[in-house]
């Protein structure tokens, strides 16, 4: 694979979701991939992408794709109301991708997108890039080996900033039930209290985000727990009254034995508790000098198991397949807030609960 | 059952004649067990013991001879009976303890023991049906006598320091409170049944009623089924089901509560007791006689738990004690029979927290949410 370049193009839109986290610079330096196109409306945001990486500027992305026929391409805004339409033109080009999260706005259109890229054997990830974490390899591999207990509780907790609620879980759940899924399994059902301004939610309360299109959310308080395989029992708490006393965004798990947490980032913050509180984690693996660009260094792990997997015909770590049972969480927790019950997994309402 | 401001008026203007009428005369009490079948649960047998001044033990009833004779030697009873029907119907007492760990017999001692106008105090589990509850509630009501269950958490001067301080912000605006039940041998339903009781009870003394429930509950690693109903090896407190419980309750304004019981999380679960989260800070406390609340201080990644500087507990009046636990429920007791108020332990915020506990088991059995007041009043585990 080294001796031929693969051929990237990458696709963003300025004011409109842009280039989520460094998706725009994720092959800069990287004798394996050579740019060959970007594709913006804005004129100004795609000379700006275009000068940095080298590829020739588009004012749409159909065209570029047409033309230039990519390996690869980088479907990056934060935004995922095109992410569908970007996503299965590249398929069509026959491009594997790599996508900025949140994913899709219904698991409907992450179904749709998964079962193209696999009817064309494309290898499609997400921009999830803590599930490549060293220190998160290193935990699940002593977790695995019962060095940490056994898992009993998993404790995830979003930003809970000013969009809290159904944005956060839209925005960070992606992260945060990537991780849970990594460490527990998959989920056997989900319940919820979604409250909109101290009242349980209804689809009357349903709104867009603040600054971003991300479809339709609900809620400025939810509560959920999921029941997960092996009697595992996690939860996610987002209640922006809660931000002055939680352990930040990220997640604590219990085991038999010792608690863990981690604080969410480009480069995690693992701490075991003892008794006088938080300790970093002794086994961390993790090492950097000061000034270590740890949003680069996500994003070059997230390259490197992207071009792996396609060399080897493997799904990804954060493969799309992942991402859907991932989104199918977060859509769960709408469905079982407004319906007050219990939702099963895999969902069988795979339309947007809020449409 | 809450005190209206009419129930109260009515009750003050009652509560000269209330106290004339019971004052001058020394009380009359009787004591309920059952040796072998429940026995007389923490302390129940000696509840009267330090107000002899103002009470005569006249009988004590219990079908096992030996037992009573040790309860009738404990309490100072002057009589013995072999059924407490015998000895209500002729010592017409009118104050009745019943002591029995087990609820088998609870409604019927209890009804037979309001049937003869007493006032009861009655150990904890209250009932296994929620329908003896009502029967036995709206009997007492009917009576107006007063009917306290043994919850003596709720009335520790910790606690209620806590709800004070809780009320004027210390943790902020309450959010979550976690409870964790002993999680012995007992761990799933039988702990939530003995000792769930007591945290549901506190669980609405701090946020009150709740909404609604979930739970998953699991019976050796799979989710439990009617199949899987069971008895205590030890007690007879209704059918029972699960080894593992996480059950999780909507509480108003938006707080969430939760109970957890697994015997895998005993040695890191911080023990029986319960942990309030708030908008400003966390306090936790351990269930039991003598609760201690700790609030978390934290700096930067190191975390401490400090009692409360005010908190009584620290300069007790009375060394904590089996009796002296007792006595604050009594003291309240006789003050509600008195004053006509509710008692702070009544039965019928006793009967709210086993409504709590049959929703978890219909929860968890039929594997949905299950709101709250119960419409099922039969036990959700007799098929």
């Amino acid at each position: 694979m080294n001796a031929i370049r693969q051929r990237a193009a990458i696709i963003g839109h300025t004011g409109q979701g842009n280039y989520g986290h460094g998706l725009d610079r994720i092959f800069l330096g990287d004798d394996r991939v050579k740019v060959v196109a970007i594709a913006d409306p804005n004129e100004m945001g795609g000379a700006r992408v275009a000068k940095a990486t080298g590829g020739k500027p588009f004012v749409d992305y159909r065209v570029m794709l047409e033309k230039t026929e990519p390996d690869l391409v980088v479907v990056a805004p934060r935004w995922n109301n095109q992410h569908l339409a970007m996503g299965l033109a590249a398929l069509h080009a026959g491009a594997h991708v790599l996508m900025e999260k949140p994913f899709m706005q219904s698991v409907a259109d992450a179904d749709l997108f998964v079962a193209e890229a696999g009817r064309r054997g494309c290898v499609c990830c997400l921009a999830t890039q803590m599930r490549n974490d060293p220190g998160v390899l290193q935990l699940k591999k002593q977790l695995d080996e019962g060095a940490l207990g056994r898992l009993l509780e998993f404790h995830l907790r979003a930003k809970t900033d000013a969009r809290a609620g159904g944005e956060d879980l839209i925005v960070h759940g992606p992260h945060l039930f990537d991780l849970l899924r990594f460490f527990a399994g998959e989920p056997e059902w989900c319940t919820s209290r979604v409250l909109h301004k101290g009242r349980e939610a209804t689809r009357a309360d349903a709104k867009t985000a603040i600054k971003e299109d991300l479809g339709l959310l609900i809620g400025d308080c939810i509560h959920a727990q999921f029941a997960m395989a092996n009697g595992v029992h996690a939860t996610f708490t987002n209640d922006a009254r809660h931000r002055g006393t939680t352990d930040g965004y990220g997640f604590t798990m219990v085991t038999d034995k010792t608690d863990i947490r981690l604080r969410a980032g480009y480069n995690p913050a693992i701490e075991q508790r003892h008794t006088t509180g938080w300790r970093p984690w002794a086994d961390d693996p993790r090492n950097y000098p000061a000034g270590t660009n740890h949003l680069q260094l996500a994003n070059r792990r997230l390259l490197n198991d992207w071009l792996t997997a396609i060399e080897k015909n493997r799904e990804p770590n954060t493969s799309v397949q992942s991402a859907l049972r991932n989104l199918e969480m977060i859509q769960a927790i709408t469905e079982a807030g407004l319906k007050h019950d219990r939702v099963s997994f895999p969902l069988k309402n795979r339309k947007h609960p809020l449409k | 059952m809450k005190t209206t401001r009419r129930c109260f008026l009515q009750a003050a203007a009652l509560a000269p004649l209330v106290a004339q009428a019971i004052s001058p005369r020394k009380w009359s009490a009787a004591i309920i067990g059952h040796t072998g079948a429940g026995n007389y649960g923490h302390g129940l047998d000696t509840l009267f013991n330090n107000r002899l001044e103002s009470i005569t033990v006249k009988a004590v009833a219990d079908a096992n001879a030996a037992g009573r004779a040790r309860a009738a030697k404990a309490s100072g009873a002057k009589r013995q009976y072999a059924d407490y029907r015998e000895m209500l119907t002729k010592e017409k007492p009118d104050l009745v303890s019943i002591g029995p760990r087990w609820t088998i017999e609870h409604h019927a001692m209890g009804m037979a023991a309001l049937k003869t106008n007493a006032h009861i105090f009655m150990e904890k589990p209250f009932v296994h049906v929620l329908a003896e509850a009502d029967e036995m509630l709206a009997e007492a009501k009917k009576r107006n006598r007063k009917f306290i269950v043994a919850h003596q958490i709720r009335m520790g001067p910790s606690i209620l320091h806590l709800k004070e301080k809780i009320g004027e912000g210390l943790i902020g605006d309450l959010l979550e409170i976690h409870t964790f039940g002993k999680m012995d041998s007992r761990a799933g339903g039988e702990d939530m049944m003995v000792l769930g009781s007591h945290l549901f009870d506190l669980v609405r003394l701090f946020a009150g009623d709740p909404q609604w429930c979930t739970a998953r509950i699991r019976e050796q690693g799979h989710e439990v089924t009617l199949k899987d109903v069971k008895q205590s090896r030890r007690e007879k407190i209704g059918p029972l089901i699960g080894d593992e419980i996480n059950a999780q309750f909507a509480l108003p304004k938006g707080v969430i509560a939760t109970f957890t019981s697994r015997a895998r999380q005993r040695a890191i679960s911080g023990g029986y007791g319960m942990r309030l989260v708030g908008s400003k800070g966390v306090v936790k406390f351990n269930a039991g006689y003598h609760p201690i609340v700790q609030l978390r201080k934290r700096n930067g990644a190191s975390e401490t738990w400090e009692r409360l500087p005010d908190d009584p507990a620290l300069k007790p009046k009375v060394e904590p004690s089996r009796l002296s636990v007792n006595k604050r429920l009594v003291d309240d007791w006789f003050s509600a029979i008195i004053k006509n108020l509710e008692p702070a332990a009544s039965a019928y915020n006793a009967m709210k927290s086993i409504e709590m506990i049959m929703a978890v088991q219909t929860a968890g059995l039929h594997q949905t949410s299950i709101a709250l007041p119960l419409k099922n009043r039969q036990n959700p585990l007799i098929s």
